[in-house]
């Protein structure tokens, strides 16, 4: 991960850096607007409105939980509250050392064909056009409750299986079945569908 | 007695039929089918569409290649008895390559319900089928052809009783005589697809979604095949309609069909019980006729089913199938995680296309030495009644 320098200046001019990671901007009444690009990895640093040195979270030691609440509230609000106004430190947001991931292996496109009450056949088509073409029955389990909802014949979701890392370093092996929520046809869709008709109807002379 | 043949393009596979011997081969890769008929002097006639699943192009085109035959001149009808995502699979390929041959298709889609669905679906294209994907490009292949104006109008709508094709009859000289005759959609049979390709235009305010085929099918281009003393009867994917406005019983009362009994039927959609009209077997076809049909796997409908293949067997010794259906139901070969994933959340998996066999039937014209059609059978196309053992 590249390192980005923080560039947050306090009163009195000193900066602090290098800090690094993701994107952090806010702005206090009496001192200078600041931003920030954050890395994904546990820092802390010093309120800046009360002491602008800077600090590792592994620093901050026993206080490090406590702080981070703190600092959860200071970095979600515009307007900080006097408690994390005041605290002596603030870390910015804990981010884990690990980040979540999906690595994708293989993954389909899918239409449902047919629907039962506790099962669906889709077609499948491979989305990197390796595998032939598929049919496939899946649980009517497989899915969340939301997508349920959207289970039709005509329907189309995306099917994919791969590994999904979590942020605790864990790997999974995992299916993800996520439905496509489409728009539905206005009126002007349908005039623009049936003048693109009558265009054709033309051309073919009938 | 058939031949099995090997499926290899080394063999005598690729061997064209002479001038005389005519020809009809069926393809079917488990979802979809196309047939191809020689008519005689090295002229072809194409009949729906399938994919050949090593090339994904369509099988007319890849097997009449292999033959040697010149597409853009040899090919003089092609005709998509329905716009069904099986019977059109790379057709519109077919269609450009043909340069000089008519397109034939069911006057049930002449009207601007159909084109409205085309125009619905350009709109969406994720939202397309297979069957719309195709007819839009090949009506865009016709527009421009028409304008051209070179060889006329390139379209022929078919319905009931008119004559499709007819060879010239100023150059006939040895050339056997040759006419294709549709035999349906019946006028009423029209009338209600209209209804049915309304109902499918999407109303304001509904979700998107891919557009679903209307079934059962009553609309389908039934074909009567004449050349010289023979007759072949191309059922399509027509089914039997209870209110008798279209469907077989229309055909079989039929006062204005062609006279006459088919030696080969291709067995309509699939084999299916609701596609069976027994008057077929007694007004239309010979006794014993070659007959021959393709597997279709969709979901959980396999055709045919166990007691079609025992009614079909019940009436001809010559039933051919292109491929077993169990065959059809095989899964693809994946491994590692994948696989296993996979195994863990479906409770089937199958590819919709695989290698489909071929079944040709050839005959010679006016001879007496080879009174029979000859079948040939490449892997794994099968006699029906073995394709359940």
């Amino acid at each position: 991960m590249s390192q980005t320098a923080i560039k947050w200046e306090v009163e009195g001019g000193e900066e602090i850096s290098p800090l690094h990671g993701g994107r952090m901007v806010f702005a206090e009444g009496g001192f200078q607007r600041g931003s920030a690009t954050l890395p994904s990895q546990r820092l802390a640093f010093v309120n800046p409105f009360v002491n602008p040195k800077p600090q590792t979270m592994d620093s901050l030691g026993e206080h490090s939980n406590r702080i981070g609440g703190i600092a959860e509230s200071f970095f979600s609000f515009a307007e900080p509250s006097d408690a994390a106004r005041f605290s002596p430190v603030v870390f910015v947001p804990v981010v884990p050392v690990g980040h979540e991931r999906f690595i994708v292996l293989q993954s389909w496109e899918g239409c449902v064909l047919s629907v039962s009450p506790d099962s669906f056949v889709a077609r499948l088509v491979d989305s990197k056009h390796i595998r032939p073409d598929e049919e496939a029955e899946f649980d009517v389990n497989e899915l969340t409750e939301d997508d349920r909802e959207l289970l039709e014949p005509g329907a189309v979701f995306y099917w994919s299986i791969g590994y999904y890392d979590k942020p605790s370093g864990q790997r999974i092996r995992a299916s993800e079945i996520r439905f496509r929520r489409l728009p539905a046809w206005t009126k002007e869709e349908l005039k623009e569908a049936r003048d693109h008709a009558k265009r054709l109807s033309e051309q073919l002379g009938w | 007695m058939p031949n099995a043949c090997q499926n290899s393009w080394d063999g005598s596979r690729s061997t064209p039929p002479q001038p005389s011997e005519i020809e009809v081969s069926l393809f079917g890769p488990g979802y979809g089918e196309c047939v191809v008929v020689h008519v005689g002097q090295g002229e072809w006639v194409v009949v729906d569409s399938c994919l050949d699943a090593q090339s994904k192009e369509s099988s007319a085109s890849v097997y009449l290649s292999k033959l040697g035959v010149k597409l853009e001149k040899k090919v003089k009808l092609i005709v998509a008895t329905h716009w069904h995502d099986d019977h059109v699979r790379g057709l519109a390929s077919v269609v450009k390559s043909c340069l000089e041959a008519k397109f034939a298709f069911s006057s049930a889609l002449r009207n601007r319900e159909f084109l409205d669905l085309i125009g619905a679906m350009q709109m969406r294209p994720m939202m397309d089928t297979t069957g719309i994907k195709e007819f839009t490009e090949i009506l865009s292949v016709l527009a421009q052809r028409g304008k051209n104006g070179v060889l006329g109008d390139p379209k022929i709508f078919a319905i009931a009783d008119r004559l499709l094709w007819k060879r010239d009859s100023q150059r006939l000289g040895d050339d056997p005589e040759c006419e294709i005759i549709a035999l349906s959609p019946s006028d009423k049979a029209h009338a209600r697809a209209l209804e049915s390709l309304r109902g499918l235009f999407p109303l304001e305010n509904t979700t998107k979604k891919r557009m679903a085929q209307p079934s059962p099918n009553h609309n389908s281009v039934v074909l009567w095949v004449k050349i010289a003393g023979e007759r072949i009867l191309l059922g399509s994917d027509l089914q039997n309609d209870s209110e008798a406005a279209g469907g077989w019983g229309v055909i079989v009362a039929s006062k204005t069909r062609p006279p006459g009994k088919a030696s080969v039927f291709k067995i309509p959609h699939h084999g299916s019980q609701n596609a069976h009209h027994s008057d077929v077997w007694s007004a239309l076809l010979e006794v014993n006729p070659h007959s021959i049909l393709t597997p279709f796997v969709q979901g959980n409908v396999s055709l045919p089913a166990k007691e079609d293949i025992q009614r079909i067997s019940a009436l001809t010794s010559h039933a051919y199938i292109t491929s077993p259906v169990e065959h059809s139901r095989k899964p693809m070969k994946s491994s590692g995680a994948v696989n296993k994933t996979i195994n863990e959340t479906v409770r089937f998996i199958r590819p919709v296309l695989f290698s489909g066999g071929q079944i040709r039937l050839r005959k010679m014209l006016n001879s007496p030495e080879s009174p029979e059609w000859q079948v040939e059978l490449f892997p794994p196309a099968c006699s029906l009644q073995t394709s359940v053992q």
